[in-house]
């Protein structure tokens, strides 16, 4: 078992104020309350930085890290997991109305893999372009928790769900250190690397829970 | 303990919660917010018509009000003189007459040999659970019990 925030930006986001090290300090202050969190992909916006290596910070914390990257595209916010530089080199990844399914696309063909972000997001969502009649045959797991999102519009991703059969992610979604791993997503498989991440979500055994559901016991 | 700091580096872990703190603006209160700032009424601060004029609801709380009223919340915890930088993001506009519920969470201590730092994460939202209007951080300076 596995579990890993699969939506989360540090400082080389823009709008982000945490860095990468006080994500790791603050899973320890989840983990003194009994909460079990495994690690985290950093998801930053519109960019991929291979250069840069946490396997040090990782190792000093005892928490995995991984990259991702979350790309605007023409339907709402898309989640990237195992962006190689096949993938980087075939797409823009600062074209902030590239073309979703292509995107999907694209990944699939590289070795990644693509999760709509919090779509039930009033206005950016892909529920509102589901709406206006597109169809994404190539989609078939959503962001279903977002701990950024509101309640209704974790409802509408549900929702979503529920109609087509979509599987379904968590994720912080945190900007700030004290909101990471709010939500996360429990795999049944044990990941360590991006290619594995991959394996574990084509495999479909995972689920979307909050932080409060992963204690061994009740916490105070 | 030296100035006006009301807390010790010492009494201050990561992870303490403080708050929310609940605060509300008053219409005169942001009219005379603008007046002392330069910026007298009529204005999309203080006026729905010109709120209205750019899109908005109705009329928003400054943004450097907003950031005034959240060092207070924070100095009324650490102690005057204590906030050292704060930096927010504002993700959505803050309304008068309204709950605004200031949040703070600590979530890095730091002594180096220029003292000792805390960064707290701040949230300001409104009455229903939702997205935060503003988020942020401070970082603070607290003296030592040593």
């Amino acid at each position: 078992m596995t579990y890993l925030d699969l939506h989360c930006h540090s400082v080389a986001s823009d709008d982000s104020r945490a860095t990468v090290e006080q994500y790791l300090k603050f899973i320890q202050v989840h983990r003194k309350k009994g909460y079990t969190i495994d690690g985290i992909v950093l998801t930053e916006h519109r960019q991929f930085n291979f250069d840069v290596d946490y396997s040090q910070l990782a190792a000093e914390y005892g928490v995995i890290v991984l990259k991702g990257a979350e790309l605007d595209t023409c339907f709402g916010h898309m989640l990237v997991y195992n962006i190689t530089p096949s993938l980087a080199k075939d797409v823009d990844f600062g074209d902030v109305k590239m073309d979703g399914r292509e995107l999907i696309k694209a990944a699939r063909h590289h070795g990644g893999f693509v999760v709509p972000a919090h779509p039930g997001r009033f206005g950016i969502g892909l529920v509102e372009y589901m709406e206006q009649g597109e169809v994404f045959e190539d989609v078939s797991i959503v962001e279903r928790v977002n701990a950024g999102s509101k309640p209704e519009e974790n409802e509408r991703a549900e929702d979503l769900c529920q109609r087509t059969g979509y599987l379904g992610t968590a994720g912080s979604d945190a900007h700030l250190a004290s909101h990471i791993a709010r939500a996360v997503t429990e795999f049944k498989a044990d990941i360590r690397t991006e290619p594995e991440l991959v394996d574990a979500l084509i495999s479909g055994e995972f689920r979307p829970v909050y932080i409060q559901e992963t204690a061994a016991a009740p916490v105070a | 303990m030296t100035g006006s700091a009301k807390l010790y580096f010492e009494d201050v872990e990561l992870g303490d919660e403080i708050g929310p703190a609940v605060i509300s603006v008053a219409d005169d209160q942001v009219v005379d917010f603008c007046s002392l700032w330069g910026n007298p009424a009529p204005n999309r601060f203080t006026d729905q018509a010109e709120a209205e004029k750019i899109g908005l609801d109705g009329p928003i709380v400054p943004g450097i009000m907003t950031m005034a009223l959240v060092s207070r919340v924070i100095t009324d915890w650490a102690g005057a003189g204590t906030v050292a930088d704060l930096d927010l993001v504002f993700r959505g506009t803050v309304p008068h007459n309204q709950p605004l519920y200031v949040g703070i969470q600590v979530s890095d201590t730091e002594q180096d040999d220029d003292g000792n730092h805390v960064q707290c994460d701040i949230t300001m939202t409104g009455p229903v659970p939702d997205r935060p209007y503003v988020i942020g951080t401070a970082r603070l300076n607290l003296p030592s019990r040593d």
